[in-house]
């Protein structure tokens, strides 16, 4: 699989700057929008990408967050001039995770397995590729989660149910979209139009959050039109099977 | 209780595909196994409300058209188009509001679904006319109903009428 030289997801420096403030107030907040924006990705990073098993991962990355984000000033050694932060990142939490895996029974085994991290065990796609995928599919999340709680302080638990129930849950889930006469019941739809009119709402709504989570995520004055062709490619690329092999349980 | 089938990578990316295309027409979120149900929902929806939907400010029309539906006992695009003597000007309504639709009124809405609408209005109006239409317009007609009942979708009910208006 060729590597690509997208842009996405660049990294919000100005974030990591404040999560490296001295302010403790500034830095609780931004170390909580960090959380937030990285943690799944690199729990699937564990997961997938190193094959380790799901309750350790949980355990691997509390660790690391708490030793080495919080309490070790990891960010504040983040530096945009030596490359792209998730790399950085996901390097600091590959170190901590063999140390860790050092102490445990199956190291050696899972060292065989893990040693060239550089091409994926299945061979069809790079790890750059797959955690280019993880962090797509994240952003898609976050999109349908905006929209879900926009729904909600709007009222619009209409527009929310068709979008979740057609479009979001086969998705990211794979789960069978439900049939149109469920919908006409469920949602007590008086026609087509009506149905068709929220999802088309909803769709745009959508289209909004991913845009701004887009921009959120993009270099400085990068073409957002160019950000999104982009995440289209990674989302219909090989590594998105691998990615939805991924139980969604965070 | 029937187990939930789990969508394959295609149907996945078909999906996605229309999340991220947003309103692009030639996306729809509904398969063409579906149309058939929308189609059944449309039959049976209020055509009154419908065109209301469309056009909400030409109240003075839409109310000549409430009182000439209400006057023939219609009050469903099926009852319509079933309707021995339709009134003349609601088929022009609901003719303009399959058009509306055709060419891409609100966002996904199915062509082929407006179609169907289009082709029935053109039919009884071809019906109702006979011998006073151009000969030009009852060929469209024809050609349009032909179109409907080569559509798998069609339900029972619809294929039925649209027979009828045939002979």
């Amino acid at each position: 699989m060729a590597k690509r030289t997208s842009p996405f997801p660049e990294t919000r420096w100005s974030l990591l700057g404040r999560a490296a403030a001295s302010d403790d107030a500034v830095r609780r907040r931004a170390l909580g929008e960090f959380i937030e924006l990285y943690l799944a990705a690199l729990h699937r990073f564990l997961v997938r990408g190193m094959q380790i098993d799901r309750t350790q991962a949980d355990d691997l990355l509390q660790e690391f967050m708490v030793s080495k984000v919080i309490a070790g000033g990891l960010l504040s050694a983040a530096d945009p001039a030596r490359g792209k932060f998730r790399n950085f990142l996901v390097k600091a939490l590959r170190n901590h995770t063999m140390s860790e895996l050092r102490r445990t029974k199956g190291y050696a085994e899972l060292m065989e397995s893990t040693e060239d991290l550089s091409v994926f065990p299945s061979g069809r796609v790079s790890l750059d590729d797959l955690l280019q995928c993880l962090w797509a599919q994240q952003v898609l999340c976050a999109a349908v989660a905006a929209l879900e709680q926009e729904c909600k302080e709007r009222g619009r638990a209409d527009i929310w149910q068709i979008f979740h129930l057609r479009l979001a849950e086969p998705a990211l889930h794979g789960a069978e979209p439900t049939s149109y006469d469920d919908l006409v019941k469920e949602l007590h739809l008086e026609s087509p139009r009506k149905a068709i009119n929220l999802l088309t709402t909803g769709s745009r709504m959508f289209k909004r959050h991913l845009d701004s989570i887009v921009a959120s995520y993009s270099a400085m004055g990068a073409d957002l039109e160019v950000e999104l062709r982009d995440l289209r490619q990674i989302i219909t690329g090989d590594g998105m099977n691998l990615v939805w092999g991924i139980p969604d349980d965070e | 209780m029937r187990e939930p089938r789990h969508l394959g990578t295609a149907e996945r990316l078909k999906i996605l595909s229309s999340l991220l295309n947003g309103e692009d027409r030639s996306v729809s979120p509904f398969a063409d196994a579906e149309l058939g149900a929308l189609l059944v929902h449309q039959m049976r929806s209020s055509v009154a409300a419908a065109l209301r939907e469309d056009a909400p400010e030409s109240d003075k029309a839409l109310s000549e058209i409430d009182v000439a539906l209400s006057s023939q006992g219609i009050a469903t695009f099926a009852e319509l188009f079933e309707h021995p003597s339709p009134p003349k000007e609601v088929l022009g309504e609901v003719r303009r509001y399959a058009k509306h639709l055709m060419e891409g009124g609100p966002g996904m809405f199915p062509t082929d679904l407006a179609r169907v609408i289009y082709a029935l209005s053109e039919l009884c109006a071809a019906k109702a006319g006979k011998g006073s239409l151009p000969s030009r317009q009852g060929a469209t007609a024809t050609h349009f109903g032909r179109w409907c009942l080569a559509q798998g979708w069609l339900d029972d009910r619809t294929r039925t009428i649209v027979r009828q208006l045939l002979d």
